[in-house]
């Protein structure tokens, strides 16, 4: 072996040396996080699996589409030989994994009141009220609105989450990551997906338009116990000038601080505030001291914070 | 799948996203937001969702708000691209308009100003055509466009800047340029404009506050340490400590103004009153910082002016301008030279405007409240004189003598200055081949008089 070729080996062992204390590096805060927050709900194990599972449901979706225009003939092996790299792309995508985060903390919350206040999941007594209408648009709107919900609640204990129930944002955003791998056709493919799709006419689509639609019984969106959870964040995300995201994860668990400013945010008052606290967080009170606060204040706190992490 | 609502209006958008055509009440809320039709889509919540769905291709619906003057308006809106790209058709359906709560929205829009002052890296007062007064920033990044900026003063601001979305470059209706986002030169970060009308009767009449706030956090771009032969030894206050030390006050005043409004949770008053402390003398510091970086800049051998023709007249009128607001909080009445009066003289444009600045804003600091200060221009042979006089304390032989020294406060002690004002400003007219002078006796309030060389050949 000459003294060149013993040279080389030596760089090249100590540049695997390198890179492999940079992951080390790299791991050892993850899992010294994790394990501090050993049973927090933003990190429970069922959390991390969920979002996982939603961002290679749409990888699969994305790749299922591929497959279909370039005329693969295996599609399953397709899928599941790209599926890992597409939905690693998506997971890169920080709004991608606030969605599906938000998305599984929604969920959670919608089975844990159902089951301790009796709040239906999937049709709460204001869309009960909104389907018995007489206004025909308006009793469709509840009707499929019900579907949706019905849906999302099946698709999350799948943990699945339809492209077309994405924001469009999002929607648009899944597309760039399977252009970016650079398939073959790729662009029709995209055309006939963007063609497909509808916004409004998704879930959280239907909720908004569903939200402006209620004129006077507005201030029932407000309250968790009528609305429940899916209309109530819409509504407060709405009210607040919050992304619904950022509205859902202030119900997480040390998320108090947030949860109070987006609510007097949304014009809340004490007494409505306390009611909502009864449902949410049962074993905290409202601070008296929270009265000072205007909706106007509480908006600019929120505006300042949100501006603090670097906007969005 | 539910059926479409039926849309109480319909509209289209081109290709620049101008809206071409409207049904009211859309129309309306365009023209009230200070837009035109055809025209730029006026609100910016709508403006974001069609050019969304233009670009993406995709068929968007979300729930809108809007403000103009005297409303709030939410709807539901459904924009769907055309098929080759060249515009949306619109569909508006659950129209609901509440009139703005008087007291609310003022409040909102003052605390997204006072957000937007702490957040701004580069804040300007702007003239009623929205040109360039002065300028401030708090980025080396930024140090670039704003000596431009400077260079160009009475140009409109939007000349330095990149709009996003669009091609104009003259003022656009402030309205529209209010939350604009935009790209500015030598920086790669994304900027959002906010604009402060200033003037009671018609918002903007007396000019703008402009305030251009970054989506994302600066990048730290610490210059490396160089060696600097010029600058003596214990002499880099700007060029070294002061960009190193901005930072690090910025947040203590920051977390401060955090404690003091309890936003980490309830707190007891005192306490909160110990963290204003804190936020102002926070302030005081920035204050000291800046005036010692100026002070290092006049002291340099190096240091030049450049010959601007200028008019002190209008220059004392511009500080009248500028300060104006401050005085009304104390009551005092500032009686600027008349438009029309004119006394032409070569000196530095910036510099001249920062020596009244500083002399004017003295004048209101320490005069009693409800008097009133003078500003008066005179042309005397070779020279131009522009005097500020006020109706204060004014000086005993020996203060006179003593006011113009480093550091030297004249016994005061509140935290309104670092002493180096009078000092700096008298160093600056100078430096232009002219002088700063006091005339006062105790009692009589005091006449500060800034002489220059006399412009011949206006």
């Amino acid at each position: 072996m000459t003294g060149d070729a013993a040279d080389s080996i030596e760089r090249l062992l100590r540049d695997e040396l390198t890179r492999g204390d940079a992951v080390i590096a790299d791991a050892r805060p993850v899992l010294r996080y994790f394990l501090s927050h050993e049973g927090h709900p933003l990190f429970s194990e069922a959390m991390v699996a969920r979002v996982r599972g939603m961002m290679l449901d749409i990888a699969s979706q994305l790749l299922h589409a591929e497959a279909e225009g370039g005329e693969v003939r295996d599609r399953a092996a397709y899928v599941a030989e790209r599926q890992e790299d597409l939905a690693s792309a998506l997971i890169e995508n920080g709004s991608f994994l606030a969605h599906a985060q938000a998305l599984v903390i929604e969920a959670d919350l919608a089975e844990r009141l159902q089951a301790r206040s009796g709040i239906d999941a999937v049709l709460p007594l204001l869309l009960q009220e909104l389907a018995a209408r007489d206004d025909e648009a308006t009793a469709a709107l509840a009707m499929a609105l019900l579907a949706a919900q019905a849906r999302f609640m099946q698709n999350c204990r799948r943990m699945e989450l339809p492209m077309q129930e994405l924001p469009g944002d999002l929607f648009h955003a899944a597309l760039m990551a399977l252009r970016n791998r650079g398939g073959a056709g790729i662009e029709l493919i995209e055309r006939r997906l963007r063609a497909s799709y509808d916004e409004g006419a998704s879930r959280l689509g239907l909720i908004a338009r569903a939200i402006t639609g209620l004129g006077d019984e507005a201030p029932d969106a407000l309250a968790i116990d009528r609305a429940g959870p899916a209309i109530f964040a819409s509504a407060l995300a709405m009210a607040s000038g919050q992304e619904r995201s950022s509205v859902v994860l202030s119900f997480a668990e040390g998320q108090f601080a947030r949860l109070l400013l987006v609510m007097r945010a949304s014009g809340l008052e004490h007494a409505a505030m306390e009611r909502q606290l009864l449902f949410l967080h049962p074993d905290h009170r409202l601070p008296l001291a929270f009265d000072a606060m205007s909706a106007e204040r509480a908006r600019a706190l929120l505006f300042a914070a949100e501006a603090e992490r670097g906007g969005h | 799948m539910a059926a479409g609502p039926p849309f109480t209006a319909r509209a289209r958008t081109d290709a620049r996203d101008w809206l071409i055509e409207a049904d009211e009440p859309l129309a309306g809320l365009q023209l009230r937001g200070g837009g035109e039709l055809p025209g730029i889509i006026a609100s910016p919540a709508l403006l974001e969702l069609v050019r969304k769905a233009r670009t993406y291709g995709l068929r968007l619906a979300r729930a809108i708000r809007a403000q103009d003057d005297h409303e709030q308006v939410t709807a539901w809106v459904e924009v769907m691209p055309c098929e080759h790209g060249d515009g949306c058709t619109i569909g508006v359906s659950n129209w609901q308009s509440t009139p703005l709560p008087d007291d609310g929205g003022t409040e909102a829009t003052e605390a997204r100003i006072a957000v937007a002052r702490h957040l701004a890296e580069l804040s300007a007062r702007l003239g009623p055509r929205q040109e360039l007064l002065a300028v401030e920033v708090r980025t080396a990044e930024l140090e670039d466009v704003a000596g431009r900026m400077r260079e160009a003063l009475g140009s409109p601001w939007t000349e330095f800047a990149l709009l996003e979305g669009n091609a104009q470059r003259q003022p656009l209706h402030w309205r529209l340029l209010d939350g604009a986002r935009l790209r500015l030169p030598g920086s790669e970060r994304h900027w959002k404009a906010h604009l402060v009308p200033l003037g009671g009767a018609e918002p903007g009449s007396a000019g703008f506050e402009l305030y251009l706030v970054a989506d994302e956090p600066p990048v730290d771009t610490t210059p490396p340490a160089e060696a600097d032969e010029k600058g003596a030894p214990g002499m880099a206050v700007g060029r070294e400590i002061a960009p190193v030390l901005r930072q690090p006050i910025a947040r203590i005043i920051a977390n401060a103004e955090t404690i003091r409004t309890q936003l980490a949770g309830p707190l007891a008053e005192e306490y909160s009153h110990y963290a204003a402390d804190i936020a102002t003398a926070g302030e005081h510091l920035l204050a000291l910082i800046d005036d010692l970086a100026a002070l290092e800049v006049v002291e340099d051998e190096q240091f030049t002016t450049a010959p601007d023709r200028i008019d002190l007249a209008d220059l004392a009128r511009r500080a009248a301008g500028i300060l104006r607001v401050r005085a009304g909080e104390r009551g005092i009445a500032i009686d600027a030279p008349k438009p029309g009066e004119s006394a032409p003289a070569i000196g530095e444009f910036r510099r001249v405007l920062q020596i009244l600045l500083n002399v004017l804003g003295n004048a209101i600091r320490y005069s009693p409240e409800g008097s009133q200060v003078w500003l008066r221009v005179e042309r005397d042979g070779a020279r131009s004189r522009v005097i500020v006089a006020d109706q204060g304390e004014g000086m005993t032989e020996d203060q006179q003598a003593r006011a113009f020294a480093k550091f030297e406060r004249l016994g005061r002690s509140d935290s309104g200055g670092s002493g180096l004002g009078l000092y700096i400003s008298r160093r600056l007219a100078r430096a232009m081949r002219g002088d700063l002078t006091v005339e006062s006796a105790p009692g009589q309030g005091a006449r500060f008089m800034l002489d220059l060389p006399a412009d011949e050949g206006a």
